[in-house]
């Protein structure tokens, strides 16, 4: 049946299934959005519960999603395998076939960066277009600039690669979800890889941002649990130039391995550090934000250096099947975070028979814990048309919300430099947040 | 992309012919060459499936001296397991699942001669929760090994030390790229803002220059791609006199005029750069390395040089100055430009070899900046407020005021950390810079303007 065809083309297939009245009132949502920019409209057709004072979005038998991912600025590199995994659920959700009751629409935005407002624009075009899910963003600051519009207007958003802490307390109504897990695990991770490796003294040099700030705090705490002492933690600005001072003044503090925890400005802090004070790049460990392949060092300056990157090792088959949506993606982080973020949202649509935001907010959680386990999609709507309790766990790891819609259990990957400044993966390190 | 338009411009030759500097300048660095990077990714196997929760770590008496047979006792939530260490100084428990536990070190298990470090600090509290594997450490060491002993006192000179050198190098930086500025002010009484730009102009040419040639053996890439970055920074000076300031000029606009139309042209450079070399930092590397000790000191050869290159090209200006004929003209025209031209100098001839000086050492600063801390797009932008601040403090338009202020600004930025947090320590230079204009308001070597 032509319904359960992608309509990202037209909407003409979803008018001809007979839903030209809900088509009708979406086009007069779309115009009322239009008008009153963010705000959400309140007038909410078919069986929807009222009680929200947030705009609740009717069920219109569309499963629509809307990206807001890096197409362009300092994130761009991101984007690709997010992107890939996106569609790579939505072609899984369309090859279930009539097992899953809505038709499938996607519509991709760019996200842009902190320095454009390119993310506000995308948001308030989805949120005109009737989108009941948004995947997005990948900067944690890019995502802070629209979370308030999408989840004012009763949107579901799921990142699948905001990492800052704040997010987990954020008065979001409930409408806000991630896919990959929150710096507090990542610097525990950090902290004990650093003293597993026998450094009881370890200096951290570390930008001064939320980012930053929370991987330190949660680093130091796992060194000092274990023994170990952090001899400086010292800080700089996002535009810090020099060098120089900063490294010596964690050198002379006795550091025995120092955590860079810095975004591009790794690029100067190396060669200060290894190449012209002579600290073993094996001492040195890296974080998400400046785990890179691109580094331009001398030949073995990193070899033996270590990383943490949330997520887990994306399978052969997985990457493969990825490569079959995009060939030439080079990258595949958190592209398995993309993916889970649309087939969570799909389930939890199916187990409410209900395709409107606030149905999948309502089961998200439910759908991603305590029942019968399930690694791929169909295999969930099998167990859910069965009536089943399902606890869906994905590419990227097991995958349990909490009801701050973090995840609460996640792999994070540690990856090892070799000679040639490329990082390798060492193994990967369960965590989790229930404490 | 956002570009800023220059306010109301009633000139359109003057506009033409900006666009025509930018697309100079675009074409200069397209025209040489790009170099991908690209990255390559690894296939990694997924981790083994469910959560083992682990409890280990290493023992070792300092780097590279792993303790064989040392015991480690784990006690909690039913458990009692005694973990050994391996060759390897590793051991490790396995955990029936989260909750609490405690991990203490078997002291009479380690071999003669060794002890634990903190003898009343054997025994770790385990909390297994959030992360599946836990790693502790005990620190150990030989017996009777004198504690160390880190002498304070000894550490904070050297640290002082070290910030007078980096001070020293970063200041003879902030010296070549100010002295520019120090030119053209002087001569044409501009205030140019896009003078940040100039630096990161040379920066980024010598980037996608090096990148080029990159299989040259290492002197011969650098000569090659410094005198070509020269050349081109120069013609970025030229153009911008040609282009823009003579246009000006020759038309009465103001001062504060001509300023505006500096800072528009340092916005829309500098987003051009953006387009061009995109927003992330990017390392220079020439094939060179090392480190030199100077005292407690340690720098990089690169930073070594680049200083001595500054010193000299610095005393060379000194002396292109005060001997040379054009020299004398520059300083003539910086004194009294009608009074110059009246005696037969070329005002403007003068003025574009000022600007055609500026920019090719300008270019040259952005090249050695570049090799010390790594070229970024808006990296001349960033210390523009330090190199007006240099110039100011000691004194506008002198040129070895210049680098008596930059050399001040550098030692004030650096030294100032030892004690306060690093964030602070520009502005404490700027601080300096406002106590010193009060007391003496024409900076250091500036010269007294008549009031009245």
């Amino acid at each position: 049946m032509s319904a359960f065809v992608r309509a990202s083309a037209s909407r003409s297939k979803a008018v001809s299934t007979g839903l030209k009245a809900l088509a009708f009132g979406a086009g007069v949502l779309l115009l009322a959005s239009c008008a009153s920019g963010n705000g959400g409209s309140e007038t909410g057709s078919g069986n929807e519960e009222t009680s929200s004072p947030a705009a609740d979005r009717p069920a219109d038998g569309v499963f629509s999603v809307g990206t807001i991912l890096p197409q362009t600025g300092s994130l761009e590199f991101l984007g690709p395998p997010e992107f890939a995994g996106v569609d790579l659920a939505i072609a899984d959700i369309e090859a279930a076939g009539d097992a899953f009751p809505f038709s499938v629409e996607n519509n991709d935005r760019d996200s842009g960066d902190t320095t454009t407002d390119t993310a506000t624009l995308s948001a308030e075009e989805l949120i005109g277009l009737n989108t009941d899910v948004i995947v997005g963003a990948a900067s944690s600051g890019v995502s802070f600039t629209f979370i308030d519009a999408v989840t004012g207007a009763g949107i579901v958003q799921i990142s699948p690669a905001n990492t800052s802490p704040d997010f987990s307390e954020y008065d979001d109504d409930g409408y806000y979800w991630r896919t990959a897990p929150s710096d507090v695990l990542q610097g525990r991770v950090l902290g004990n890889l650093i003293t597993g490796d026998g450094f009881a003294n370890v200096g951290i040099i570390y930008l001064n941002d939320p980012y930053g700030i929370g991987l330190t705090e949660n680093a130091t705490e796992a060194i000092e649990a274990a023994g170990g002492a952090v001899t400086a933690a010292v800080t700089f600005n996002e535009n810090e130039t020099q060098f120089a001072g900063i490294v010596d003044e964690v050198l002379a503090s006795g550091a025995e391995a120092i955590a860079v925890i810095a975004f591009d400005q790794t690029a100067s802090i190396i060669p200060e550090l290894v190449n012209t004070q002579g600290f073993p790049g094996n001492a040195v460990y890296f974080v998400d934000g400046n785990l890179s392949n691109s580094y331009e060092f001398e030949p073995g300056t990193l070899e033996g250096a270590k990383g943490t990157l949330p997520g887990n090792f994306a399978s052969a088959e997985f990457q493969s099947r990825l490569l079959e949506i995009d060939p030439s993606l080079t990258d595949f982080s958190y592209s398995a975070e993309s993916y889970d973020a649309v087939i969570l949202s799909a389930l939890a649509a199916v187990q409410a028979d209900d395709d409107s935001p606030k149905a999948i907010r309502d089961n998200l959680e439910s759908v991603s814990k305590d029942g019968t386990k399930c690694e791929t999609f169909q295999a969930c709507l099998d167990l859910l048309a069965n009536g089943e309790d399902i606890d869906y766990d994905g590419p990227s790891g097991p995958i349990t919300f909490d009801e701050n819609g973090d995840p609460t259990e996640a792999y994070i990957g540690i990856y090892q430099y070799g000679a040639d400044n490329k990082y390798t993966p060492l193994n990967a390190e369960f965590g989790s947040l229930n404490e | 992309m956002r570009l800023a338009v220059p306010p109301a411009l009633r000139m359109p030759r003057g506009l033409t012919l900006i666009v025509a500097t930018f697309v100079a300048a675009v074409a200069m660095v397209l025209g040489l060459g790009v170099a991908g990077a690209s990255a390559t990714s690894a296939t990694p196997a997924p981790p083994a499936e469910g959560a083992q929760f682990t409890v280990g770590g290493i023992i070792q008496a300092g780097p590279g001296n792993p303790i064989e047979g040392a015991e480690v006792l784990v006690e909690g939530n039913g458990i009692e397991e005694t973990g050994v260490t391996g060759a390897d100084g590793r051991w490790s428990v396995a955990l029936p699942g989260p909750g609490e536990y405690t991990a203490t070190l078997d002291p009479d298990s380690l071999p003669e001669g060794i002890e634990p470090t903190q003898p009343d600090n054997l025994t770790r509290q385990v909390n297994a929760s959030t992360t599946s594997t836990i790693n502790l450490l005990f620190p150990v060491g030989e017996e009777g090994a004198a504690p160390v002993v880190r002498d304070e006192g000894a550490l904070l000179a050297d640290r002082i030390w070290t910030q007078v050198v980096n001070g020293i190098i970063f200041g003879l930086f902030l010296a070549l790229a100010a002295i520019g500025i120090s030119l053209i002010f002087g001569t044409t009484g501009l205030n140019n803002f896009a003078h940040g730009e100039m630096v990161t102009f040379g920066a980024i040419v010598f980037w996608f220059l090096s990148a080029a040639f990159r299989e040259m053996a290492f002197p011969l890439n650098v000569i090659l791609a410094g005198v070509i970055t020269l050349v081109a920074s120069g013609a970025f000076g030229w153009a911008q006199d040609a282009g823009i300031h003579k246009p000006l000029r020759s038309r009465g606009v103001k001062l504060v005029q001509a300023m505006i139309v500096t800072i528009g042209l340092s916005l829309a450079v500098r987003y051009v750069f953006v387009i061009i070399f995109g927003t992330g930092d990017q390392t220079l590397n020439v094939g060179f390395s090392g480190a030199v000790d100077i005292g407690a000191a340690r720098v990089s050869w690169t930073s070594v040089a680049s200083a001595i290159i500054s010193a000299v090209i610095l005393v060379l200006v000194g002396l292109f100055l005060t001997r040379t004929r054009i020299g004398k003209a520059t300083r003539a025209v910086s004194d009294n430009a009608s009074l110059a031209a009246a005696s037969g100098i070329n005002v403007d001839r003068i003025i574009r070899i000022v600007w055609v000086l500026a920019g090719t050492l300008t270019g040259l600063s952005g090249v050695l900046y570049g090799l010390y801390r790594g070229v970024s797009w808006d990296m001349g932008f960033q210390i523009l407020l330090l190199l007006f601040a240099a110039v100011t403090l000691g004194g506008l338009g002198s040129a070895f005021g210049a680098l008596v202020g930059a050399l001040f600004i550098g030692l004030a930025t650096e030294v100032s950390a030892v004690w306060l947090p690093n964030d602070l320590r520009y502005a404490i230079a700027l601080v300096i810079l406002i106590l010193v204009l009060l007391v003496r308001p024409q900076g250091f070597l500036g010269r007294k303007e008549r009031i009245g």
